[in-house]
This record gives structure tokens, C-alpha cells and sequence, in this order.
């Protein structure tokens, strides 16, 4: 039956949170117990009587990297994807980057548009040390959890140039705030495609990008 | 995206200024980075003397039909690893029935996506690939 996969093998982060919603003092339970009430909880979902001709094929639980699901204590009934999409940015967020992209942080510490922001990026997952750097304004910023993404603008070599980085891909090294930006009243400053005005004539952020460029690698 | 009629800055020394696609040669519409197109050239810089008298320089002049090499794109470009980039311009390297570019040095940046597809002569010729 379905008892012999799942107990035996810690429950994944999804069965505990089934469990929870069944019973709220599911904190103080062991993981076989646990298991047990995943078990009566998925029993809801999956039509048993099918599955017991399938009782010989493996498969997989998937082990899981937080030992709780990530539910805030005030939450009684969580929304299974808010948790899932707060688990993923918990699992790729390993410097701190999810601090930029927090809407109601200081405002020294947060990402706006307007900052001129230094990205190092790894060329491949093969090699850690081959990497390129791109430095520029961002003129916007893409909130969608995980998916989270902003775009940096600036003028290379009297051409226009525009990246969008993901920002928990684990190719982005590194994100840093060189300069907050002043006076840009909008969230997108796609207006600076037209009008650019003084912002790219930075000559300064040249010497802090190629600074913060080398200080890395010392 | 280039298309047919699509108007391309020609970024290499060969004096094309500005060249307009006629045919994207891949059995598709539209012509990314790295595609070969054949251009007709709408503006080229006047043949100085010297270029009259050379027999190496590519002598261009409007009117010309030629093939090239697209190297920036206003639409951007997606790679693999979830970054896009996109360039404020649309520009190409002229190129002759051999796949070398016509010219001899290359005026401005190109994308790195040309390394990908085999390009070697453009992204070595250029100042700066992004």
C-alpha cells in the first residue's frame, strides 16, 4: 500500500503541511506520526482502490530542506503556494539578495529604480571563476517571487545596452547597490531610453564598477 | 527581429552607413543575432581616392547587394541562463560569399551571442562584445 513508501522515509515538506491543516498540533509530533496523518490526509485525494495494483512501483519523495514548511505562526490556514514560492526564494536567496527586493525595507537597503547596480554573473555552472560583470541603471524592477527580475541600463561604447537578470538564478554571483538613485519619481524609467539627460554620464561609477569588479576578486 | 525591409546600421569600416534586409537566410521570417541576411546597401560614405585606388578595399557604394551578419538587435535577446539583453539599435557586419566580414575593423559593440554561433572573425574584430 501507500503506508510502506511513505513511512520509512521522512515526509516531505507538502505532506507535513497536509498534516498541519488536518491537525494544528502536528508540531509535536514524531516524523513517522506525521507521516501517518499525511497518509489519511492524501487518502482524501488519491482513489486507494487504484493504487494497490501500483503498490510495487518505487516512487519518489523528495527530501525535504526545511524541516517545517516555512508557515508564519499567524497564518492558520496557508495558502500552499505562498509557502512553496517562500520556500524556493529561502532556498536561493544565499546572500542576502531577497533584502533588495523586499518592497517595505529601508530604503538604503532596498532596490530602487534609479540605482546604479554592479551584477557579476558566472558564465556556466561548469566553471565557478569565468564570470562578466555589467554595471548600469535600473529602470525596473519586476517583483514576482521567485521570478524576480530587474533590468539595469547603460551606455557602452555610445550604444544603449539593456540586461535583465533573474535575480535568484544561481548564475548571479553577486548584486550591489554602487549608487542610490535621486530624484526618479517613477517605479519604470523607460524614459530614459529618450531622454537620458545626465544619467549616464557617470564617469565616477566607471572607477567604482571596475572597483567593485577587482575588489571580489581579491 | 529582422524582417524584410527591416533598415540595419552597418557598424564596420567597408562605407555602407545604412543597409536594408532583403532576405533572411533561414527558412523563417524573422532574423535574430548571429543570422545571416542579404542587404541592400540605402547609404554608403563617399569612395575616397585612396579607396578608388587600393585593390584590397571592399568598394562599396548604395545600391550594392551584399550579404551580412546581424550583431545587435533592438529586440532582445534571451540566453540561456534567463538574461535578456537588448541594444538600442539594429546594426550588422557586412560579409562577403566566403562568410568574412568585408571590413577590416569593426566600429562598436556586438553581442556575445555571435561567440555562440560561430562568428570568430566578428567577435575577434570587435572592440567589445557584451
Amino acid at each position: 500500500m501507500l503506508s510502506r513508501g511513505i513511512i520509512g522515509k521522512r515526509s516531505s515538506s507538502l505532506c507535513s503541511l497536509l498534516a498541519c491543516r488536518n491537525n494544528p498540533s502536528s508540531g509535536q509530533r514524531t516524523a513517522a506520526a506525521s507521516a501517518a496523518g499525511a497518509l489519511l490526509a492524501r487518502s482524501h485525494f488519491l482513489h486507494t482502490s487504484s493504487r494497490t495494483a501500483n503498490s510495487s512501483q518505487p516512487f519518489i519523495v523528495p527530501e525535504p530542506q526545511f524541516e517545517q514548511p516555512l508557515i508564519k505562526p499567524e497564518e492558520k490556514r496557508p495558502n500552499i503556494m505562498k509557502v512553496i514560492e517562500r520556500e524556493a526564494i529561502a532556498r536561493a536567496d544565499v546572500d542576502g539578495r531577497s533584502n533588495l527586493f523586499i518592497r517595505r525595507a529601508a530604503p538604503k537597503s532596498r532596490l530602487c529604480a534609479g540605482d546604479v547596480v554592479f551584477v557579476e554573473t558566472q558564465n556556466s555552472m561548469s566553471d565557478p571563476l569565468a564570470t562578466t560583470s555589467f554595471t548600469g541603471v535600473c529602470i525596473a524592477i519586476y517583483r514576482r517571487g521567485i521570478d524576480t527580475s530587474f533590468i539595469l541600463r547603460n551606455v557602452v561604447q555610445k550604444v544603449g545596452v539593456e540586461m535583465r537578470f533573474m535575480a535568484y538564478s544561481p548564475l548571479v554571483k553577486r548584486i550591489e547597490i554602487l549608487q542610490k538613485g535621486e530624484g526618479f519619481r517613477r517605479a519604470k524609467l523607460f524614459y530614459l531610453r529618450e531622454n537620458p539627460g545626465k544619467t549616464f554620464q557617470l564617469k565616477a561609477l566607471k572607477k567604482m564598477a571596475q572597483s567593485a569588479a577587482s575588489a571580489k576578486k581579491n | 527581429m529582422i524582417q524584410l525591409k527591416s533598415r540595419l546600421n552597418v557598424i564596420d569600416n567597408s562605407g555602407a552607413i545604412v543597409a536594408e534586409c532583403i532576405k533572411v537566410l533561414r527558412n523563417a521570417k524573422w532574423a535574430e543575432v548571429g543570422d545571416e541576411i542579404v542587404v541592400s546597401v540605402k547609404k554608403a560614405r563617399p569612395i575616397s581616392d585612396k579607396t578608388a585606388a587600393s585593390q584590397s578595399a571592399a568598394k562599396i557604394r548604395k545600391g550594392d547587394v551584399r550579404r551580412a551578419v546581424i550583431v545587435r538587435t533592438k529586440k532582445e535577446i534571451r540566453r540561456p541562463d534567463g538574461r535578456y539583453v537588448r541594444f538600442d539599435d539594429n546594426a550588422c557586419v557586412l560579409l562577403n560569399n566566403q562568410q568574412q566580414p568585408l571590413g577590416s575593423r569593426i566600429l562598436g559593440l556586438v553581442s556575445a551571442e555571435l561567440r555562440f554561433k560561430n562568428w570568430v572573425k566578428v567577435v575577434s574584430l570587435a572592440p567589445r562584445v557584451v
